[in-house]
């Protein structure tokens, strides 16, 4: 029996501004393009009482919700929270199938010993994405990924749905067949001319004259509406990375202080990636601050590819500036991502110190000396 | 509105369009070009918002007016038409009933109003320069653009009026580098050059690989200018307009390898038929080759644990005293081969972690950097 889980991120990019920005909590908020002649891309739930909805062009959406806080589009942002939520879920399964930047599959069917019930899963995950993120996510469980699509959409925002076991044609077919996987309001438009109104009028129709209307698309989305879909959930390849983290005795703040861990945090991470022979193409930092519990994280990709602490530290640090390190922080975090094996050429940029070569040298190096006299021994602070 | 066109014409003009007509666009208008019949002209206009485009032709003019219409599937319409001629009325609900021959079609229209604003270039002080010379620039340049949007400021071709009043492109995705300085006879840098264009512009891909699409290398007459953050392009009828990518484009002159005393001399033909030989060797991951250098010739090395080791060796003239070597991504080597038009190129390999340089020997203006991989 098949357990797929759907997680969805309840307005993922207005939340993350809100989470940014306290000062926007409880407005409402429109992400989207220039006041004259942008789109929305997404608004928060505040905003979506005054008929607000993501690809409204934005002069309509603000007559409708004229006090609305229009925030341009930070994607590099969201990626990187994006990335981080993908990263919890792959605590859960490695089969996570990342459909966008806010939502990703997850084939929890081996998972029931380890996580118990499909709804206890969906709880720890839904607890670990507000814990790590402080952001909600919307959950649907089913058998298959179209139901479960489907179910996450049900009780949003911050819910919870779970399609019924065995009865999954009948509690679907009511819906529009605009909630079919794949119909869009075209081929909405052309269904609702055949006069099917209903995921169920699609799933009784006659195959024969379904087909003759819709040619090859008739079977998959009669299949569908039937509730049946055996398409797998396909793990993104290698999305793995390494970090290093710690919860500090005593808050921290200032860009002194918080370098000074993520030095530390950088050894560790790179140790690790020698120790498995990898190199890593980018680099994360991460702070979770005390007041708020917020985290904050910023990315980068290293000039090329890295395993030495320098490099990644150096890197790293040069997007601590974009973090407000004055507020008090009680994590700091370092992790290094998209990695490769450390044996495979890489190609050396142009704009980067080739400085990194010696230094994974020395370290290896130094590797050894510890391997020998132990671990108090580390590079020190040049 | 109310026209009266050559089918052909407008066939012409709409074809210029359909490169920033965007069907996949978030906002529907910009999949649409607007139409404004005036004083014997139709100009169309058309825009994904960082470029835009103006072209205009002449026509019939029964009725002036505008209107906004699908671009792509207006283009496909007058495709196919036969007729020589064809009429376009637009009815009070904004379609579009055009006629021509037997054939008569309604078209979806929208009102001119909601089409975005279109950047007025008319203040833009235009400075000649050859079409030949600008797409030559372009062709030199646009294949080293990086693609990689976390490197923002590289994800155009670095443009500028030099102190001695030549023009220089520069492209760089950091793992390569093209570099064309030119002095068009036709390029004339006006009394004063905007600072900016002093200074270096950026000027994104799209606009770049669009000017090669509409733009005949015969066609004469080119013009540039730079206004309001823009890069201005006209050329006869049509006015493209490219926002230009904010930032600072790196100092690429404190990377360039000072020209080596020793370079090897080597038959571009073979050079590359011998590369696209060895590749078939190649690690499909990182498309590694390796070529070195010695008083034997010029040995191209690939070899991967699953297809195995292809080897061949190039009779070069080459006068270093020590072999020299690298390991480098083998497309970006027919990269800078396939931009080179001349029979002969040198290649100057300094050692293995070194900038290389690939030179057309017939051509001093330009200059291809390839960074090697590190093993």
């Amino acid at each position: 029996m098949r357990i797929i889980l759907h997680v969805d991120m309840d307005a993922f990019y207005a939340s993350i501004e809100q989470r940014e920005r306290p000062e926007l909590r409880g407005e409402p908020v429109i992400v989207g393009g220039s006041r004259e002649r942008g789109v929305v891309a997404t608004c928060s739930y505040e905003a979506r009482p005054y008929g607000v909805h993501s690809a409204q062009p934005m002069s309509e959406a603000l007559e409708r919700c004229p006090d609305a806080v229009v925030v341009e589009p930070r994607m590099s942002l969201y990626a990187e929270v994006s990335s981080e939520i993908m990263e919890i879920l792959g605590n859960y399964t490695p089969l996570v199938e990342k459909l966008s930047l806010d939502e990703a599959f997850l084939d929890m069917s081996g998972s029931r010993r380890l996580f118990g019930e499909p709804r206890e899963m969906a709880a720890k995950i839904r607890a670990d994405i507000q814990e790590e993120t402080d952001l909600t996510a919307s959950v649907g469980i089913a058998k298959n990924k179209f139901l479960a699509k489907l179910g996450s959409d049900l009780d949003k925002p911050d819910g919870v749905t779970e399609i019924p076991r065995g009865s999954e044609r009948e509690y679907i077919a009511p819906m529009d067949v605009g909630k079919i996987w794949g119909v869009g309001p075209k081929a909405k438009q052309t269904l609702n001319e055949l006069g099917l109104e209903t995921i169920g009028d699609v799933a009784e129709a006659d195959e024969a004259w379904l087909r003759s209307e819709l040619g090859n698309f008739a079977g998959h989305i009669q299949s569908l509406a039937r509730g049946e879909d055996e398409r797998p959930v396909v793990a993104d390849s290698e999305q793995k990375s390494v970090g290093s983290e710690g919860t500090l005795r005593d808050n921290i703040s200032g860009p002194g202080p918080v370098a000074d861990q993520l030095r530390g945090h950088c050894q560790t991470v790179a140790r690790e990636l020698r120790k498995k022979e990898l190199k890593a193409r980018g680099v994360r930092v991460k702070v979770r601050y005390d007041d708020t519990f917020s985290l904050a994280t910023r990315q980068v990709k290293l000039p090329t590819a890295a395993d030495d602490s320098k490099t990644l530290f150096e890197t790293a640090k040069t997007r601590l500036s974009e973090l407000d390190l004055s507020r008090p922080i009680r994590l700091v975090g370092a992790a290094a991502y998209d990695l490769i094996d450390a044996d495979q050429a890489v190609q050396a940029d142009l704009f980067a110190s080739s400085s990194a070569d010696q230094e994974s040298e020395l370290e290896h190096t130094l590797d050894a000396i510890r391997e020998k006299f132990g671990d108090k021994i580390d590079r020190g602070e040049s | 509105m109310k026209i009266r066109i050559r089918s052909e014409d407008l066939e012409n003009e709409l074809f210029k369009l359909q490169g920033v007509v965007s069907e996949r666009s978030t906002l529907a208008i910009l999949s649409n070009t607007l139409l404004e019949a005036e004083d014997g002209r139709l100009t169309l206009h058309a825009t994904d918002l960082d470029t835009s485009i103006s072209t205009s032709c002449e026509c019939e003019v029964l009725e002036p007016g505008k209107v906004t219409l699908q671009a792509k599937s207006l283009f496909d319409i007058v495709k196919n038409l036969e007729e020589e001629s064809l009429e376009l009325e637009i009815e009070d609900n904004w379609w579009a009933k055009l006629k021509s021959g037997d054939v008569s079609c309604r078209i979806v229209g929208t009102h001119p109003d909601d089409f975005p604003q279109i950047l007025d270039t008319s203040e833009a002080e235009m400075h000649p320069i050859g079409s030949a010379v600008l797409l030559d620039m372009i062709d030199k340049t646009l294949f080293s653009v990086s693609t990689d949007d976390a490197r923002a400021n590289l994800t155009g071709a670095f443009f500028k009026v030099t102190d001695e009043d030549t023009l220089l492109m520069v492209s760089t995705d950091g793992h390569r580098l093209s570099k064309i300085e030119s002095s068009p006879e036709e390029f004339d840098p006006g009394e004063e050059t905007p600072e900016e264009l002093r200074e270096g512009i950026i000027i994104p891909r799209k606009g770049l690989s669009e000017l090669q699409r509409i733009i005949d290398a015969d066609a004469g007459e080119l013009e540039f200018g730079f206004i309001d953050n823009h890069v201005v392009f006209r050329h006869g009828a049509m006015t493209m307009s490219v926002r230009l990518i904010e930032g600072t484009f790196p100092d690429f002159t404190q990377v360039l390898p000072n020209e080596s005393e020793e370079k090897a001399y080597i038959q571009k033909e073979t050079f590359l038929q011998s590369l696209k030989f060895v590749s078939l060797f190649a690690s499909s991951k990182t498309n590694n080759a390796r070529l070195t250098l010695s008083k034997e010739g010029l040995e191209l090395y690939a070899s991967d644990p699953d297809k195995g080791e292809g080897e061949k060796m190039v009779p070069v003239e080459y006068q270093g005293e020590q072999p020299v070597k690298a390991g480098y991504n083998y497309r970006y080597v027919l990269d800078a081969l396939n931009a080179i038009d001349g029979d002969e190129i040198s290649l100057e390999i300094i050692d293995t972690l070194s900038p290389t340089l690939i030179r057309d020997t017939e051509r001093d203006d330009m200059l291809f950097v390839i960074m090697p991989m590190r093993l």
